[in-house]
């Protein structure tokens, strides 16, 4: 086999086309590269993911009630358009509270439609600490 | 009605091509401006989505398209020792593209698209180019098969390939995705022709074109015929299956992400097998480089071949992707391969093949030096500002600082990419208007000549 390159390499440039066609040999380090490369191809083929390796989703956000009372309540419940909520649980029973949140109650407007019944709970139980 | 004039293929193809470089690269810098000025020429077709689109498909399919169909029309006839099989279909194919991209160009401006990377191009459009294409394909395939010369030279075999490549790839690319369930799907067959647009056309063809281009420029022979033929069979295995590192970290199976992943890697064989073999063959040769424009031009196109080459495999890489995915990068990275390698030897080749056409020599010297400076200048400031500002762009989403923080980041960087860009779009100004001057002065010669001679006869 090596004897045949041999042979093959020493052979006498050819001419296509009148351009000159030389027989060199492929350069060393390039015969190591396609090596490498061959080989690095199969191994990430049989051991890779083939995508980053993300970590698990983030467990369920335990916060919930705080991120709602904070984006949403807030909103008119801190600047003065609406009473203060702090002690709330105090005033009202546990039941008109939720109703109101999902029903609303005069200028404040109804958004049941927008969290479910877990997450108003949630929303109750931050306001039971919120004080 | 069409001229059967020898090698008036060519040189109309060349014409037209440098004709929508100036408009596709009109395109670009308003581009670029757009990002400094988003006020600029704010109306309703020149939206910054309508002229982006229009950019990227004009200078890939008509600009570096026709250049290439332009050097095939002269190189495979010469190639083949034979005439082009019919230059009046090569003119009337000229005619009929250049209808069919106009008529591209305003479908975009008017807002029709189909969303796809390098396949911006409603369907109506696409048919026609597909049959434009395939006249172009016949024509060539015809000459070859009427050679005269038995062996096939290495060019050849890249541009026969690339002839086929095409139409197969813009077929699977714009087609299917009409009619297949939108989503991943649709991303995959979009990204197949996305990437073979690059790598079985602009690449191969390009390619052919410096094979032909250096032995002829330095007079020396081919290095190895072995790392052709690697270079080559490598070429069209592997290319084909890199679309999904597009897709990299998306919504993909994890094996078709691994089958993009890995022959991105594996084309580190026939890119460095075919540098090799152009360097090999400029052994000796590397001085001249300093007087002739067009080996220059060639030269720089390798050069930036393999920066376009080391770059691509490894942000095939998932953990690479993850920071440069979507920033300034991507856009640095892609203007490589189709403007710093093959527009560039689309230049060389301009340079090369017009004065053998015309008869005379290019009509300024000094012309074509600022014509390559300042597109290699413009260039790497360009290319240089962006990869920057991917970087840093990457990193800080990584980071979490606020999105409309980061815009306001690359202010400067935005502001480079423009004056880069400027630059490369002076530059083209020099070279249309050195073939305008070398192309009516021929014709003036010629005309002096032929009354000399009825005079002194």
């Amino acid at each position: 086999m090596k004897k045949e390159y041999q042979q093959h390499d020493s052979k006498e440039a050819d001419i296509v086309s009148d351009i000159k066609i030389e027989h060199n040999r492929v350069p060393k380090l390039l015969v190591v590269v396609f090596y490498v490369v061959a080989i690095w191809a199969i191994g990430y083929a049989i051991f890779m993911p083939g995508k980053l390796a993300v970590e698990p989703a983030a467990a369920p956000q335990d916060n919930k009630g705080e991120l709602i009372f904070e984006g949403t309540c807030l909103s008119c419940h801190a600047t003065g358009a609406a009473p203060d909520l702090s002690g709330v649980t105090d005033r009202m029973p546990e039941e008109d509270i939720k109703n109101v949140i999902k029903k609303g109650r005069n200028t404040m407007p109804a958004i049941g439609h927008l969290y479910t019944e877990k997450e108003i709970d949630m929303v109750y139980e931050y306001l039971k600490d919120y004080r | 009605m069409f001229t059967d004039e020898k090698w008036s293929s060519s040189k109309n193809w060349f014409i037209a091509a440098v004709f929508w470089i100036i408009i596709g690269m009109t395109m670009g810098l308003l581009t670029a401006t757009k990002q400094i000025w988003p006020e600029l020429l704010n109306n309703r077709w020149t939206t910054y989505g309508h002229v982006r689109s229009a950019h990227v498909m004009l200078v890939i399919y008509a600009w570096l398209s026709m250049a290439y169909v332009g050097s095939m029309f002269y190189m495979i006839p010469k190639l083949a020792k034979t005439k082009v099989y019919s230059e009046k279909l090569g003119n009337f194919a000229l005619v009929f593209y250049n209808v069919v991209i106009l008529e591209g160009f305003f479908a975009l401006l008017f807002g029709q698209t189909e969303v796809i990377e390098y396949g911006e191009f409603p369907l109506w459009v696409d048919v026609q180019l597909l049959v434009a294409i395939g006249l172009v394909a016949y024509n060539l395939f015809k000459t070859v098969g009427r050679r005269q010369e038995k062996m096939l030279y290495v060019s050849l075999w890249y541009f026969l390939g690339s002839l086929l490549w095409l139409p197969l790839t813009w077929i699977v690319g714009n087609f299917p995705a009409q009619w297949i369930p939108s989503g991943v799907q649709q991303g995959l067959m979009g990204w197949f022709l996305g990437h073979n647009a690059i790598g079985l056309w602009m690449t191969t063809v390009g390619v052919g074109q410096i094979y032909y281009l250096l032995p002829k420029l330095t007079g020396r022979p081919l290095y190895s015929h072995q790392l052709s033929m690697i270079g080559f069979w490598a070429i069209a295995t592997f290319y084909v299956w890199n679309g999904p590192h597009h897709l990299m970290n998306g919504p993909i199976p994890g094996w078709i992400s691994k089958a993009g992943v890995i022959p991105s890697i594996v084309l580190l064989i026939p890119v460095w097998a075919v540098l090799a073999n152009f360097w090999g063959t400029m052994k000796g040769s590397w001085s001249q480089t300093r007087t002739s424009v067009p080996l220059r031009f060639t030269v720089a196109g390798t050069i930036f071949y393999l920066f376009a080459c080391l770059q691509g495999p490894l942000q095939a890489l998932p953990s690479v992707s993850s920071v440069i995915k979507f920033t300034h990068w991507t856009v640095g990275h892609a203007h490589m391969g189709p403007f710093g390698a093959f527009s560039f030897t689309s230049f060389a080749a301009i340079y090369y093949i017009l004065p053998k056409i015309v008869g005379r020599e290019m009509f300024s010297k000094r012309a074509m030096e600022a014509h390559f400076w300042f597109s290699t200048v413009g260039f790497l400031v360009f290319a240089f500002s962006l990869w920057i500002a991917g970087v840093v762009q990457g990193f800080a989403w990584i980071e979490g600082v606020p999105f409309l923080q980061t815009v306001l980041m690359m202010e400067p960087y935005v502001q480079g990419r423009a004056i880069g860009g400027t630059m490369m779009y002076v530059a083209q100004f020099f070279l249309a208007w050195n073939m305008y001057k070398t192309i009516k002065l021929a014709k003036l010669e010629k005309k002096q000549q032929a009354q000399q001679q009825a005079a002194s006869a």
